[in-house]
């Protein structure tokens, strides 16, 4: 009789445990069937830092070990382990000796598995090999599959993880139905080409096929069904000229965020992405609604006609609603961010729309000078994924002296006090600490800006900088951006002349110290002091979000953006050290996800979870990310020369 | 395969006893084979085997890589099919010969040092298998898991209370261990923390037993016990005038 019941038993009990769940049970088999049942008494070591790798890894089937590594002190506890647990295994590099001491913290049972066996499933399953890869290499390496994550979801993206980054039956669908005409044609005859109801638009060209502009089924309504135009007359005189043209091979998630950023229903695709080369299709939200359904294009065009704060709470209601649908549905991170950003920056829009109308309704004279809206903090980085109290400011030109001046001050804080009212209803708090557009210390021309930067960067600890660093993380989402391209310029001089300023912020970044595991329902802190949450904020996302900071500021990478694509580009300046940066993105990427994920189920801001409450795979993730934070705070305090700063 | 089984396995059964184990083997050096049976019933002489579980046991780890298992065709059931569910009409269509079971067990034990629990019983079984279909003397040598655990509890080991006795340390294991004298393959489970899963099949039961055994044999080496001869006494209760076995 073939079937062995005792590893039937033992194939069991890996099965309930990743990534030996992702296994067939007959691959399962074989690997138990190859194995070891090894018994310790508590206290007897399994194997030793140095040691070399012997021919089996470990899975621990009952009881619970301690990992030990060498440090200048003797030895650290750096991570426990318990039931389903894998031990001495290293994915990248299976010769590289034991780089930490087992010991048993009770009596255990061990099932040792021979590591070849786990190597060649690790090739024939690709999620294993994945899962190896992330929690069994050196670090918080990238999945396979994202191994190529473009720099924002506009770029190049060729993976096929979602429908949101499919692209091709989007392509297909925009060059089999193109219709073009010339701009001299009456409008009747390209009327009656789009007629049929293949397609919602018809693109002018000239004789090289380039792109003149865009003719939709609704402009015909608009324009000529109400009699406003003739039907005779030429084509150009209801013709779009706006162009928003892309390239080819983009797949529907960039497609959509286009159509959101320009809040167009239409986008004309060519050769090369630009005007000035041949038009091969066109491509409209209809079509990627046929194909895909739930997108949310609809959501820029129903926010740029609400009148009011109500009206706009619903269509945010109904983007929160659509990001969860899209990141339950495993879409790229990179992509959430951008989209939820662009819908916030729609909202504002609207928001400052409805209230300088407002302001000139009751009178008030809108001042002549150029002026901006700065968005902070996490929203500044494109990162508030979760509602959060509002962090705005305002930055304006130099007010003239006198009553105009007042005036003036007295228009930007109105409109800072009505676009901030009407934002809270929308989900957005309003900051306890006042730090908003609407208090006078968040507000001013960029003379008292600059002021403010200097006074922070040259005296970082009477400034109580800690309170500040997220006003380091400005992003301009509505008017005239050059304002806070001068003040960052002012900023880095700033930084420039005070060499202190960066140590002391990288010093405060590693504040906050992960825990050093999780394992079964506790949380195991650098102290040893058991807890009985994570904290995806205070633990992950913090440390990270403040350690880019202090590197985008040390190498005046000029721009605020998401944190991952602040470590993509620090990857590139510190090339040696890319491998870790990029681990350090993607740990961000992960950590964000699930805080998202939670905050938008629990309808909470997801800050804490307990273990008990996520999946073994997920739980596994976030000790991976503690210990890419561990690594990249080690960096930090060499690259920044921090004396005296330890970690465990 | 001849009517009385394969040869080779028999010959090559008889010559591996030519050199084997003494009671000096340290028992690090030792294969033992963790072994059960499932019978029509309890009479070794008249009943047969329905099942054969066995895995072994070296240095301290059970061998994943170095297992047997034997389903067997039997008559007809008996009351024993309650406690096992083998019924002989499946062991009709899913196991093999008698003959042909033990030539495998045979070749699989060669001279290896059985354990189990309550073992002569299967021991006895087999024993009458082999004589009657090979006409064969059964040599192997056995060690009962109750009579180390008895001895190990004569010795003093499970007496100790303080966070350094065995069970407690172990998680799941029964904090009364050393106040209990519940003996039977569960009770054992219940001291050592084991799960009991696939109770009453040969191989889960010869699963469980070599579980209980590597834990025994770290006790067993703490109570000065490291040859073979020292961990496989028979156990006999003290009597009256305070002498034991």
């Amino acid at each position: 009789m073939k079937t062995s019941s005792i590893s039937l038993r033992v194939a069991d009990f890996l099965k309930g445990h990743p990534p030996f769940d992702m296994i067939s049970e007959e691959d399962l088999l074989l690997l138990a069937g190859a194995g070891r049942v090894k018994f310790h008494e508590s206290g007897e070591i399994v194997y030793e830092e140095g040691d070399d790798r012997g021919r089996y890894a470990f899975v621990v089937q009952k009881g619970t070990v301690n990992l030990f590594r060498k440090s200048a002190r003797g030895e650290d506890l750096i991570d426990v382990r318990v039931e389903g647990d894998l031990l001495g295994f290293l994915f990248d590099s299976p010769d590289m000796p034991y780089r930490c001491t087992v010991k048993t913290a009770s009596d255990t049972i061990i099932y040792a598995i021979p590591q070849a066996i786990l190597r060649e499933l690790a090739e024939k399953y690709i999620t294993v090999g994945d899962y190896f890869r992330e929690y069994f290499g050196e670090g918080f390496t990238p999945r396979r599959h994202t191994a190529s994550s473009p720099e924002n979801a506009r770029g190049i993206d060729e993976r096929p993880a979602h429908w949101l980054q499919k692209s091709g039956p989007v392509n297909e669908r925009a060059s089999n139905r193109l219709l073009t005409y010339k701009m001299d044609e009456p409008i009747h005859m390209v009327a009656k080409r789009l007629a049929p109801g293949l397609q919602e638009a018809i693109v002018a060209v000239d004789h090289n096929f380039h792109p003149l502009g865009i003719i939709t089924e609704s402009d015909l309504s608009a324009r000529v069904a109400t009699g406003l135009t003739s039907v005779d007359a030429p084509a150009s005189e209801i013709t779009s000229t706006k162009l928003i043209t892309v390239r080819p091979g983009m797949n529907a998630g960039q497609l959509i965020l286009e159509m959101l950023h320009h809040r167009l229903h239409h986008l004309i695709v060519t050769e090369d992405g630009s005007t000035t080369s041949p038009v091969i299709g066109v491509i409209s939200d209809r079509s990627i609604q046929m194909l895909h359904g739930s997108i949310p294009t609809f959501l820029a065009k129903e926010i740029s006609v609400a009148e009011d704060a109500a009206a706009l709470a619903i269509l945010r209601d109904r983007a929160d609603e659509l990001l969860l649908h899209y990141i339950e549905g495993d879409a790229q991170v990179y992509w959430l961010a951008d989209f939820i950003s662009e819908v916030d920056g729609a909202l504002l829009q609207r928001a400052i729309e409805i209230s300088r109308r407002k302001l000139l309704s009751w009178g008030w004279i809108e001042p002549e000078v150029r002026w901006c809206w700065l968005a902070m903090h996490s929203e500044g980085r494109k990162e508030r994924m979760l509602r959060s109290p509002q962090r705005t400011a305002m930055l304006y030109e130099e007010l003239p002296e006198g009553d105009a001046g007042v005036a003036a001050e007295n228009w930007f804080k109105q409109l800072a006090n009505e676009v901030t009212s009407m934002l809270a209803p929308c989900g957005f708090d309003l900051d306890s600490e006042g730090r908003m557009a609407t208090n006078h210390e968040w507000r001013g021309p960029l003379s008292v800006w600059k002021g403010r930067f200097e006074q922070w960067i040259a005296h970082p600890i009477e400034s109580n900088i800690l309170r500040k660093t997220p006003y380091f993380d400005a992003r301009c989402v509505y008017g005239d951006e050059t304002l806070l391209d001068q003040l960052r310029i002012h900023m880095q001089e700033c930084i420039h002349q005070n060499p202190n300023f960066i140590p002391l912020l990288a010093n405060d970044a590693m504040d906050n110290l992960p825990p050093i595991t999780i394992f079964r329902d506790s949380v195991m802190d650098q102290s040893g002091t058991l807890w009985t949450s994570i904290d995806t904020k205070m633990h992950a996302m913090l440390p990270l979000v403040d350690i880019a900071r202090v590197f985008a500021l040390s190498l005046n990478l000029d721009d605020t953006t998401f944190t991952p694509i602040r470590f993509k580009r620090v990857g590139r300046h510190l090339v040696e050290q890319r491998d870790l940066f990029e681990e350090a993105a993607e740990a961000f990427s992960h950590a964000i996800r699930l805080q998202t994920r939670l905050g938008l189920r629990r309808g909470d801001d997801g800050q804490y979870v307990k273990p008990e409450d996520l999946p073994r795979i997920e739980v596994q993730r976030c000790k991976a990310i503690f210990k890419t934070v561990v690594r990249l705070m080690e960096f930090v305090s060499q690259y920044f020369n921090l004396e005296g700063k330890e970690l465990s | 395969m001849s009517l009385f089984g394969d040869d080779d396995h028999i010959q090559a059964y008889r010559e591996v006893f030519e050199t084997t184990w003494s009671d000096d083997t340290p028992v690090n050096g030792v294969r033992f084979i963790s072994l059960d049976c499932e019978t029509t019933g309890l009479n070794p002489k008249k009943d047969s085997i329905i099942t054969i579980g066995a895995v072994t046991v070296e240095d301290g780890s059970i061998m994943l890589d170095d297992q047997y298992e034997a389903l067997i065709k039997f008559a007809y059931n008996t009351s024993s099919v309650v406690v096992h569910g083998i019924t002989a009409e499946e062991a009709a269509e899913n196991g093999m010969d008698e003959a042909e079971a033990l030539a495998g067990l045979l070749g699989y034990l060669k001279d290896g040092f059985i354990v189990g629990h309550h073992i002569g019983f299967d021991v006895e079984v087999i024993k009458h298998a082999c004589q009657r279909r090979f006409g064969l003397d059964f040599r192997n040598r056995w060690l009962d898991t109750m009579d180390l655990t008895l001895h190990l509890e004569r010795d003093g080991m499970f007496d100790d209370m303080d966070s350094s006795a065995p069970f407690q340390r172990t998680p799941g294991a029964s904090p009364d261990f050393s106040r209990s004298r519940d003996f039977s393959l569960d009770g054992l489970c219940r001291r050592f923390g084991v799960e009991p899963h696939d109770r009453h099949t040969a191989a889960g039961d010869a699963f469980i037993t070599a579980q209980i055994f590597i834990k025994l044999l770290r006790i067993a080496k703490r109570a000065g016990r490291t040859t073979l001869g020292q961990i496989s006494e028979r156990y006999v209760e003290a009597s009256d005038d305070g002498s034991s076995g």
